[in-house]
């Protein structure tokens, strides 16, 4: 129950904000999964990688509450490589991040 | 974007753990901080690889379970002293907002004032402000100079002006698709009351070049996200022309008090007019750059809208990216707050703000039937340049029923808000889309 209290926020605060909180393939992907209530990050197939990689710097709510294309994923990756510290992901564990972030957070 | 740059290729065979330890950098990142020295990030530099920032940052913020925290979106936290509604959009870095109903005082207090924060502030605790200094240095400059705050005080003239701050993303939520940053709704504008110096006097009495000073850029006591001393979390500034106006301070004090932590204590700038991030906090170090500044987020897409208008989803050559500088005019309802109960006899007074990047809001409007009409409403002059404007109108409704209430300011130079999203860009800047609020008027 707790995980879909959770799941259910975007959809409230997309509702605030006057924006409309469509069924969209986003929620169809996260529904069938729990949510980290540490993190906020959907709990499918990669999230420790994803945790581990991505949440040592910045907190998920970074980027939890939107989606985006592989492309724009990618080079948010880059620019947080070129210029913020961000350390080299091997290619498995960059494919991993990828197809996490392009299946649960994809364009809204 | 997408190029794969060989700087990095060094790195690659190594672990994260490797990375963490050795903190190496990438050549793009030395390169980047060619100029700016070493700033002695103090009690900001916070162990933040590892979980060790996790434990730090619970030490440093109230944690709760209160309703008020889990409706604004992150479960159990909270900034200490904040208002019931405030709006978290994110917990590292802090961020969040308020709903405009929360920005109705006429000075905004510290619990209805929005953060914007790009890295970890400095802990307030582990700060003495006798020994907070500020220096002044930079190619234009004739001399570096470095001040207490003590000497600042008491060297130049002491100012106090009313002056607001508005996230440069302000809005961003709107646009679709989603620009990359947080998702700011309405409310990350706030007009307290700075105490503190010109900026002019303090160039001054450094002494710079005139033909040569193109640019100010700050120098800021806030630690990278990423915990390395080597990278700044954010160093902006304004042109000259922007530094040496008469509002443009170096302030130790808000509504009277030492300025709170999350807003830059013990020393900050304000910038008035331009998106806030040029108002930096925990001021260390001013620079009298001979160039447009090059410093954390003052490049690249950060901070800059397209030259041109682009159609929703461009992509934008950085090349045609300019610096955003003057916020657009734009106005807030206050009161009441949306979705009010009216009897149709009493009619409504609706109460709000109004600003402009210039300085001036001219004429505000309102209207009950989505723009076809409009009902002048009364504005007040600004208590200073650059604070906000308070207005007024007095609604009656013809008949019952759902109505919208619409409020667009117009500024010094005919410029009016627009009912439509403005350009959409890439980063999505500048959204003065007016604002409204749903009455029901009943019997």
């Amino acid at each position: 129950m707790k995980s879909k209290r959770v799941l259910l926020l975007p959809a409230i605060l997309g509702l605030l904000w006057g924006v409309p909180a469509t069924a969209g393939d986003h929620v169809e992907a996260a529904e069938e999964y729990e949510t980290d209530s540490e993190t906020g990050l959907i709990k499918a197939p990669g999230f420790d990688t994803v945790k581990n990689n991505c949440t040592v710097c910045h907190s998920a709510r970074l980027f939890t509450g939107r989606g985006y294309t592989r492309k724009i994923w990618l080079e948010q990756i880059r620019w947080m490589q070129d210029t913020q510290g961000l350390w080299e992901f091997s290619p498995e564990v960059e494919e991993e991040i990828l197809d996490y972030l392009e299946t649960y957070y994809p364009p809204r | 974007m997408t190029d794969h740059n060989n700087d990095r290729s060094e790195l690659d065979n190594k672990s994260v753990e490797e990375i963490k330890e050795t903190g190496e950098l990438t050549g793009t990142g030395a390169a980047r901080r060619r100029f700016l020295g070493k700033l002695g990030k103090g009690g900001a530099a916070l162990a933040v690889f590892g979980m060790g920032a996790e434990t730090a940052m619970q030490t440093m913020f109230n944690r709760s379970t209160l309703s008020s925290a889990v409706a604004a979106g992150i479960e159990g936290f909270s900034v200490s002293g904040k208002v019931d509604g405030f709006i978290y959009l994110n917990d590292r870095p802090i961020n969040g907002e308020l709903p405009p109903h929360l920005l109705h005082d006429e000075v905004t207090p510290f619990p209805n004032m929005f953060i914007r924060n790009n890295g970890v502030p400095p802990a307030k605790d582990d700060i003495d402000s006798s020994e907070w200094t500020l220096t002044v240095s930079g190619e234009a400059a004739n001399r570096e100079v470095t001040y207490s705050i003590e000497e600042l005080k008491n060297k130049f003239e002491n100012v106090e002006m009313q002056i607001w701050i508005e996230c440069g993303g302000n809005g961003r939520a709107a646009f679709e698709p989603s620009p990359r940053g947080n998702q700011w709704d309405l409310g990350a504008i706030g007009c307290p009351t700075w105490t503190g110096v010109r900026l002019r006097d303090v160039l001054e009495d450094v002494g710079y070049d005139e033909d040569k000073a193109v640019y100010i850029g700050y120098q800021a006591g806030d630690a990278h996200l990423s915990g390395r001393d080597d990278l700044d979390a954010i160093s902006r500034g304004c042109p000259m022309r922007k530094a040496v106006e008469d509002e443009t301070l170096i302030v130790w004090a808000m509504n009277g008090e030492d300025i709170p932590e999350q807003h830059g204590y013990p020393l900050r700038l304000i910038t008035p007019g331009f998106p806030g991030s040029a108002s930096g906090k925990w001021l260390q170090g001013i620079l009298i750059r001979d160039r447009e500044h090059d410093g954390a987020k003052m490049t690249g897409q950060s901070y800059r809208v397209p030259a041109y208008p682009v159609e929703a989803g461009a992509e934008v050559p950085e090349e045609d990216m300019v610096i955003l500088e003057e916020m657009p005019v734009k106005s807030l309802i206050t009161s009441p707050e949306t979705g009010v109960r009216v009897s149709q006899g009493d009619g409504l007074k609706v109460q709000g703000k109004a600003w402009d990047g210039w300085g001036d809001v001219e004429e505000l409007h309102v209207s009950i039937d989505h723009g076809q009409t409009w009902q002048k409403a009364d504005l007040k002059r600004p208590v200073n340049k650059f604070a906000w404007q308070l207005w007024e109108a007095d609604i009656e409704f013809p008949t019952t029923g759902f109505y919208q209430v619409w409020a667009v300011a117009t500024n010094s130079k005919g410029e009016r808000q627009p009912m439509v999203l403005p350009g959409w860009n890439p980063r999505g800047y500048g959204n003065n889309k007016a604002h409204h609020i749903d009455v029901h008027v009943e019997a």
